[in-house]
């Protein structure tokens, strides 16, 4: 008897944490249908927190804070994403003018620039998702037992690569250089968590949301 | 030569004698009963070790006080038994061991003792231990250990206390050290740079943050110097309506000063005039802002009291827009790029935190010493196998030998120091084998000597008498009857001859037993060669035998008693005429030479063309009296072979060329200072 509830606490443990390590934040989000296309909104403040002192510190010292937003729109018990969107949002504090310049980026469109003499009204705008179009109407199916929900994905300054130091050269092709290579992909392999941003936050629109017959 | 009858075998292996050998000889043959025979005259033999175990000698009683009479065993019949002088002791229980695997020491009455009452000698004691020489693998289960001057078994160690563990523990606890320091080596000189970095990162921080003020300093100097610029344009506009030059109602005049300071200052894209007469003047190569190419900067409005007197455009004010070069500011945005970048590192494709990137190298690093581990625990427990094999192998053939069984062998384990110690091992062993040999047949020609001494010394006293009573016979005949007289003078005749061939028997026994001891000198084989052939030149009375003696080189000298090799050389070129002049002419050739293949040995060889002598025959002509002649003793061959051993040679049979059999003497060459 002990055996046995040794084991179900073994095997459920992994589940246990799993279940601790979501990553999708439930939030609640408002749809609306205008013409072809849904229209979400909803708030991710914890991408750019007033009280990260860090983050505000850079964002006063006038360098450009960039959010990424991965839209993804899914049909509730259906793993295959309906239609996928995305916003890039910078905000950046304009010494010269004394304001915040908020410029929203949607693809294939052109970018919008709102402008705000106070921080915390230019964050709220740069981390709320704001009418965004995420679907559009003809791609999905009306009635209640057709639910969507929404996924969204923030990141805060996603990291350049490009502005990182190199580490593969020339020097690494050839002689003592190409142990260093194999050496790195020997670390490479021992790497358990990467950094793509400086932060990331994801939520998943609760309730879902269904189109009304008409 | 001449063909010998059986004899026991002269293989290594040490065995019970045959039992056509003398009763005495049985005995003799055993080396470890070996003792010195005192009455053999000549005989110069070790201490005594066996005398206690032989018969009184009814002519030559024993004065050893060990030695003890034996009442339990009376003679057969009454009768002494003269011939056995070193017969097998009475009471002794038959040997347990199997003759190939014991050897003959074990027939010595005291092995069979207890344990505790061992002889101490080198093999003695072997022959207590019986089981392990026909199963080896009782072997592995036990172990011999030596106390003192005793064997004795013990359990076989456990598999921690063999030396195989204890080096493959060894090499392992080596392997685990070096790894271990080296990684811990490694994980201080990643924490050594990794410091190092995080400190220059820290400084890089430190760097950018001082920065930041900077960039802040000079947005506000810059907007001051736009401003003072400013002032200075207004301060030039009420200098200019000061001196008449412009009219308070000439808005036109007042836009073309805006003009003017327009196209003297080129950074300049808008000034205006606020006011009662308000007034513009702009850059249209300027508009309209883009942030991406240009900044505009507003300033003001300035104060502007160009008239006074009029009153109206006392309170105007003068703004501007200045335009921006935006190269800056894109410096100062990549700084800030930059700044985010200098906690993070590429590895392999993927961005990591500088920590994360530690602690991966971290477990980089152990996994490599473990695997480094792993492979010197392989690689050191196979070599160290490979090694403690040999050791194990080569300790179980010594226990082995150890407990009795003197054909073990190590097998063959290589070129290196263990293997060289194998052969070393092997080649004693097979020295000491071949030492054993000599042994046992030295001890069964003495004790064919002994008895051959008795013999003579029995039948030869009375001869004389037997001769003297025939001769009485002879002359007392009165002749008074002829046909007694016939009967008398032909038993006569037969007596005096069997007596006359008792005589030559006697002679060639006493011949036997009185071959001296060789005394060993410096002697020249072309020497001994060339006083034979003088004594010896004529083979035989017909003029078709030949004898052949072929010259040695004079550089052939050897450690040798000369007489007693000439007496060798008489009596195997006697066997050969023997055994040849029946057939037909006698041909025998007698050389010495350089031992082939052998630096330092010389061969002594004797060819005759007579019937030869088969292979399975060549070992047993040695023994003494083997014989198929009529007229033979057997003791010709065997004088020879003892003689040679004495001179630390050997002796063997082969085919000769002539057609007969050769016989081959190899003595070793004498080495001055050697």
């Amino acid at each position: 008897m002990r055996r046995r509830a040794l084991l179900l606490a073994g095997l459920s443990l992994p589940l246990l944490g799993a279940s601790g390590l979501e990553l999708l934040r439930n939030r609640r989000a408002k749809f609306e249908e205008v013409g072809d296309g849904v229209l979400m909104t909803a708030a991710m403040p914890e991408l750019l927190p007033t009280r990260d002192g860090d983050a505000m510190a850079s964002l006063e010292s006038a360098f450009a804070t960039t959010l990424v937003f991965e839209i993804v729109v899914y049909r509730a018990g259906h793993s295959v994403a309906v239609d996928q969107r995305s916003r890039v949002v910078k905000i950046q504090y304009n010494p010269w003018k004394e304001r915040y310049v908020v410029t929203t980026s949607d693809p294939g469109r052109a970018p919008q620039i709102r402008y705000y003499t106070d921080r915390d009204e230019a964050i709220a705008r740069a981390t709320t998702l704001d009418r965004v179009r995420v679907a559009r109407v003809s791609a999905l199916q009306r009635g209640p037992e057709a639910v969507y929900f929404a996924t969204v994905v923030g990141q805060r300054n996603p990291i350049d690569r490009d502005l990182l130091a190199p580490q593969s050269g020339d020097e690494w092709d050839r002689g003592q250089g190409r142990d260093l290579s194999v050496f790195s992909r020997w670390v490479g392999i021992f790497v358990r968590a990467t950094q793509s941003a400086e932060q990331t936050f994801a939520i998943k629109t609760v309730p879902g949301f269904y189109l009304v017959s008409s | 030569m001449s063909p010998r009858g059986p004899s026991d075998d002269d293989a290594p292996r040490p065995g019970p004698p045959p039992a056509d050998t003398p009763p005495g000889d049985r005995a003799a043959a055993d080396p470890s009963r070996s003792g010195p025979r005192d009455d053999l005259p000549g005989t110069s033999r070790p201490p005594p070790a066996s005398r206690d175990r032989a018969e009184p000698s009814p002519t030559r009683p024993t004065t050893d006080p060990r030695s003890k009479p034996e009442p339990s065993r009376p003679p057969v019949g009454g009768k002494r038994e003269p011939s056995r002088p070193l017969a097998r002791p009475a009471g002794r229980p038959p040997s347990t061991v199997t003759p190939a695997a014991r050897p003959e020491s074990s027939a010595h009455p005291r092995a069979d003792k207890s344990a505790t009452d061992a002889p101490q000698r080198p093999f003695a004691s072997f022959a207590r231990f019986s089981a392990p020489d026909s199963r080896p693998s009782d072997l592995s289960r036990i172990r011999m250990t030596r106390i003192g001057q005793r064997i004795v078994a013990a359990p076989r160690v456990p598999w921690w206390g063999r030396l195989e563990s204890r080096v493959i523990t060894a090499l392992v606890c080596l392997g685990i050290l070096c790894v271990g320091a080296s990684a811990y080596l490694v994980a201080l000189t990643v924490q050594y740079f990794e410091g190092i970095v995080g400190s220059a990162t820290q400084k890089s921080d430190d760097a950018v943050a001082l920065s930041l003020p900077f960039y802040d300093g000079y947005v506000k100097a810059r907007k001051e110097t736009y401003r003072a610029r400013l002032e200075a344009m207004a301060r030039e506009l009420e200098l200019a309506a000061a001196r008449g030059e412009l009219a308070a109602d000439d808005p036109a005049g007042l836009r073309e000063l805006l003009h003017e300071h327009l196209r003297r200052e080129p950074d300049l894209v808008e000034l205006s005039a606020g006011g009662p007469h308000h007034a513009l003047a702009e850059r249209r190569a300027l508009l309209p802002e883009d942030e991406g190419a240009r900044i505009w900067v507003m300033s003001g409005p300035v104060p502007l009291n160009m008239f006074p007197a009029t009153g109206p455009i006392d309170q105007a004010g003068l703004s501007a827009i200045f335009a921006l070069d935006p190269a800056l500011d894109r410096d100062y945005q990549s700084l800030g790029m930059i700044k985010r970048g200098l906690d993070y590192v590429t590895v392999d494709g993927n961005v990591v935190d500088r920590g994360e990137l530690e602690r991966a190298v971290y477990r980089a690093i152990g996994a490599a010493s473990a695997l480094v581990l792993m492979v010197a625990f392989i690689a050191g427990f196979l070599l160290a196998r490979a090694t403690t094999r040999k050791l194990s192998m080569l300790s179980d053939a010594m226990l082995r030998v150890a407990g009795g069984d003197l054909l073990a062998r190590v097998p063959e384990l290589g070129n290196d120091e263990l293997g060289q110690l194998g052969a070393a091992f092997n080649g004693m062993l097979d020295e000491l084998a071949s030492a054993q040999r000599k042994l046992s047949y030295l001890q069964r020609v003495g004790a064919w000597q002994e008895m051959a001494r008795r013999i003579a010394h029995e039948i030869k006293n009375p001869l004389t008498p037997i001769q003297l009573a025939a001769q009485q016979l002879r002359e007392k005949d009165p002749g008074t009857d002829e046909n007694f007289s016939r009967l008398l003078r032909s038993s006569v005749e037969i007596v005096e001859d069997e007596i006359e061939s008792l005589r030559r028997m006697v002679t060639s026994f006493s011949r036997f037993a009185k071959v001296p001891e060789a005394q060993l000198e410096p002697t020249v084989v072309a020497r001994i060669l060339g006083e034979f052939e003088r004594a010896y030149g004529h083979l035989t009375e017909r003029e078709s035998d030949v004898l052949e003696v072929i010259p040695a080189p004079p550089s052939l000298v050897i450690l040798g008693d000369r007489q007693l090799l000439k007496q060798c050389l008489v009596n195997l070129v006697e066997n050969a005429v023997l055994s040849q002049r029946q057939r037909g002419p006698v041909h025998v050739r007698v050389v010495a030479r350089p031992a082939e293949g052998e630096p330092g040995f010389v061969e002594l060889r004797v060819d005759d063309n007579g019937p030869g002598i088969e292979p399975e025959r060549r070992e047993r002509v040695f023994e003494p009296y083997e014989s198929t002649r009529k007229e033979g003793t057997g003791l010709g061959l065997a004088i020879v072979k003892k003689v040679v051993l004495d001179h630390n040679g050997e002796v063997r049979v082969e085919d000769s060329e002539l057609g007969g059999a050769a016989v081959v003497i190899r003595l070793p060459l004498h080495e001055p200072g050697g």
